[in-house]
């Protein structure tokens, strides 16, 4: 049977388009550096989360608002730098935001100040102190962490996260805010109030292929 | 009649249309499904009796109540045959399965997906709408409606609970109340005063008693603007609204709940337990396919086509018309019209006529819901108050989404009958009258056989929810679930377990339950008119419009029978310990 050039040329064109179809169906996956901004759907992401709590320390240490409470503490105490802890920081948001990664970026960011200790959580400590209870009978008496040597934190970081969404159709708005509140552990006094807010502006397209 | 060799194309042409036909008839294609069981090896509650649910969806619901979760999750895995084809509903009717089978977290995590993904969807996509018009509705992205969507909060809810992350569930309110607050006001009732309600418990439950308050009073809000169109506000509201506005100090709040609700005065704080059952009552309403034929024979074709002058255009269309019309009119009497026959359908097609399929989605309600729901803990009963109609929601929605559904159906004839007709024209040219016949059948019936109703929906859901407030002393109870109409239309009492609750905890428990027979399979719009003319609260039957702590003697707790009363399930869920500030 003679198969006319017409149907040959269309069949080559409908395998050609269907190659092109199948080709764009493939996953990709391309690597990003960590630190690179990349939004998808406008939701808090890991770029918010470590912009945040940067920013929330540089306001911590921030000498244009003020005397630093951190040097003041070191002034009054011998130099010493004020040990912090951070406590909770409460997810007020629309959003079920790993808080935990918020918490590990504020205590990273305030390791890199140098300006302060950092000590474990409560959730930390105990798998420390486990350890180190369990050193006491099995580890060699010059190698064994001793007991009562824990350092007290001076003061503790508490917050919160609050989300506000407006919507309407394909556009919405998402404002973030993030507060901090420094408290002296001895004397519940805020010592330091700190804030940082995003705005993010999300439009959906109408159609697409 | 002339004859004539038949060139390549045509031959081609008749071929594909052949493969085409053969291959949309399915022929010789193994069911992914277990063979169903004849109807009188079932019993009457048995989905697998219906004739109107999708096979997958008939067995989801055969296993859910039983209590029998992982064959239904190993149906929705992700590429099995028998999972739906759309992964959103794929996700919505999985999420559902895994709470029920407790498993909260992956329950989580599919509702994560869906809500995501029911976001995205709001950008529509050219090819599948090209694709529907082409093909049919199914080619579409599944868009949830609201009343579906509603549910995502609430059982995220329930499962962030579960699990015992108070923060979570108030995260979870907190969508829901932006959920409500982004939809067109036309969406109507659809979770508009419930999802509140349980939003603004759980607020509460949390310390949050501004957001406690302001969802209250959304719910009572919602409660008002749908009346005669779901339940009526629960009386417990009142109680919830004046606590909450005493709370916050807003008098006027407290001032009005007390005097709407006919509270007396502001009772004491005390130190009283609460514990909330919520009892999920049998099956939504779920989308049935229909479908109409009506052929279109050769002068009308020629009437239509104009070749005689615009009056025959009329007379063919005033033909069409009325053909059309007596064939909806001997459905709606009868259930099926004469066109509808094959027989009929075979012998108008070798008449030559082209016969145009339109098929649209219709609900149906085989509920199976139990008549009446109480909750028993320790020596107090408590009546269920209903307090959502996701059946009424999901039909609602789609009464508005109808005449474009409808004016899709009939696009897609009128595309396919041009197609055909040229097709045929065509073949008739190249190959001579025989081969322009068969290709313009092949195309007619390839075109009909692609022409399927848009079925898909979240066919787990229960067709309403209702709720039981029950006052505990702090200690230890054993809380039952009392099934009237259950199966074997007796009474059957579910044991949810034991609860420990201390002084000002509220509790959350929830419960599936489902009736003695699966119901009626009439469209939902009919049966739902008679039950309005008999009164709109036969459809609430038994279910005490007040709370009741009565004392009653509990009836001896039997062990759950198979499709009966919820399955053995841990549907029992003890899923709060969250203190409330007296």
């Amino acid at each position: 049977m003679n198969v006319p050039a017409r149907i040959r040329s269309g069949s080559a064109a409908a395998l050609a388009a269907l190659l092109l179809v199948s080709g764009g169906c493939a996953r990709q996956v391309t690597r990003v550096a960590p630190e690179q901004a990349v939004d998808l759907s406008g939701r808090w992401n890991d770029v918010d989360s470590r912009l945040v709590a940067d920013e929330i320390i540089r306001q911590s240490f921030d000498a244009s608002a003020g005397p630093s409470w951190a040097a003041g503490y070191a002034r009054e105490n011998g130099g010493r730098a004020p040990t912090v802890i951070v406590g909770a920081i409460r997810n007020r948001s629309m959003e079920h935001i790993p808080v935990g990664t918020f918490v590990k970026d504020l205590e990273r960011a305030y390791l890199r100040s140098g300006m302060v200790q950092v000590v474990a959580s409560a959730e930390d400590r105990r798998e420390v102190r486990d350890e180190r209870f369990d050193q006491q009978e099995f580890a060699s008496a010059d190698t064994r962490a001793r007991l009562g040597r824990e350092r007290g934190a001076d003061y503790m970081l508490q917050g919160d996260i609050e989300s506000v969404q407006d919507r309407e159709g394909r556009r919405s708005v998402v404002f973030y805010q993030v507060d901090v509140t420094l408290v002296d552990l001895e004397t519940n006094q805020k010592t330091w109030v700190g804030q940082h807010k995003i705005k993010k502006y999300v439009q959906r397209p109408l159609v697409r292929w | 009649m002339r004859t004539a060799t038949v060139p390549a194309a045509t031959l081609l042409r008749t071929v594909a249309g052949i493969a085409l036909a053969t291959l949309l008839g399915g022929c010789g294609a193994k069911s992914p499904f277990p063979v169903r069981p004849a109807p009188w090896d079932l019993p009457p509650e048995s989905p697998l009796r219906s004739a109107t649910l999708a096979e997958g969806d008939a067995w989801l619901r055969h296993y859910l109540m039983a209590g029998d979760h992982e064959p239904a999750i190993r149906m929705l895995d992700a590429g099995a045959r028998t999972a739906p084809r759309d992964e959103l509903v794929r996700r919505l009717q999985l999420g559902l399965v895994l709470h029920q089978a407790g498993k909260h977290s992956a329950s989580n995590e599919a509702f994560e997906w869906v809500e995501r993904e029911a976001e995205n969807r709001y950008t529509r996509s050219v090819t599948r709408a090209v694709g529907s018009v082409l093909v049919n509705d199914g080619v579409l992205e599944y868009v949830p409606p609201l009343a579906e969507r509603a549910m995502v909060p609430y059982y995220r809810m329930l499962n962030y609970l579960a699990l015992g992350d108070r923060d979570g569930a108030v995260v979870e309110a907190r969508k829901a109340g932006l959920l409500l607050a982004g939809e067109d006001p036309a969406s109507g009732c659809s979770g508009a005063a419930f999802l509140p309600y349980f939003a603004g418990m759980v607020y509460q439950a949390a310390g949050e008693r501004n957001d406690a308050l302001v969802s209250f009073r959304r719910a009572e809000r919602g409660f008002d603007g749908c009346a005669g169109d779901g339940p009526a506000a629960p009386p417990s509201l009142g109680a919830d609204l004046l606590r909450a506005a005493l709370d916050l100090g807003v008098r006027e709040v407290a001032d009005s709940a007390r005097k709407r609700y006919g509270i007396p005065a502001a009772r004491a704080a005390g130190r009283e337990a609460e514990l909330v059952v919520l009892v999920e009552h049998g099956w939504v309403a779920h989308r049935a396919g229909e479908d109409i034929h009506v052929p279109l024979f050769p002068e009308d074709v020629e009437g239509l086509e104009g070749s005689d002058g615009g009056e025959g255009v009329v007379s063919a269309a005033a033909r069409v018309s009325a053909r059309l019309l007596s064939n909806l009119a001997e459905q709606a009497a009868w259930g099926s019209a004469y066109d509808e026959h094959p027989a009929a359908r075979w012998a108008a097609a070798l008449a030559g006529a082209h016969v145009v399929k339109v098929a649209w989605p219709v609900y149906r309600l085989e509920a199976g819901r139990p008549a009446s729901v109480r909750v028993l803990a320790g020596d107090s009963a408590s009546a269920t108050a209903a307090v959502e109609d996701v059946s009424a929601g999901v039909v609602r929605e789609f009464e508005e989404r109808r005449p474009m559904v409808l004016t899709r159906a009939v696009g897609r004839g009128v595309v396919r009958f041009l197609a055909a007709r040229e097709l045929e024209k065509k073949a008739e040219k190249d190959g001579g009258e025989v081969a322009g016949f068969f290709a313009g059948r092949f195309a007619n019936f390839a075109g009909n056989a692609l022409e399927q109703a848009d079925t898909r929906s979240w066919s787990l859901l229960p067709d309403r929810i209702s709720m039981a407030r029950v006052t505990l002393a702090p200690g230890e109870h054993r809380v039952r679930v009392e099934v009237r109409g259950g199966a074997g239309g007796g009474v059957d009492t579910l044991d949810l377990g034991t609860v420990t609750v201390g002084p000002g905890e509220r509790v959350f428990l929830s419960r599936r339950v489902w009736g003695s027979d699966a119901g009626g399979s009439a469209p939902l719009r009919r049966g739902y008119r008679r039950g309005l003319a008999e009164g709109y609260d036969s459809r609430w039957a038994g279910e005490a419009p007040a709370r009741s702590d009565e004392g009653t003697a509990p009836q001896p707790a039997r062990p759950d029978r198979s499709l009966s009363g919820g399955g053995a399930g841990p549907e029992a869920r003890a899923v709060s310990t969250n203190r409330v500030d007296p």
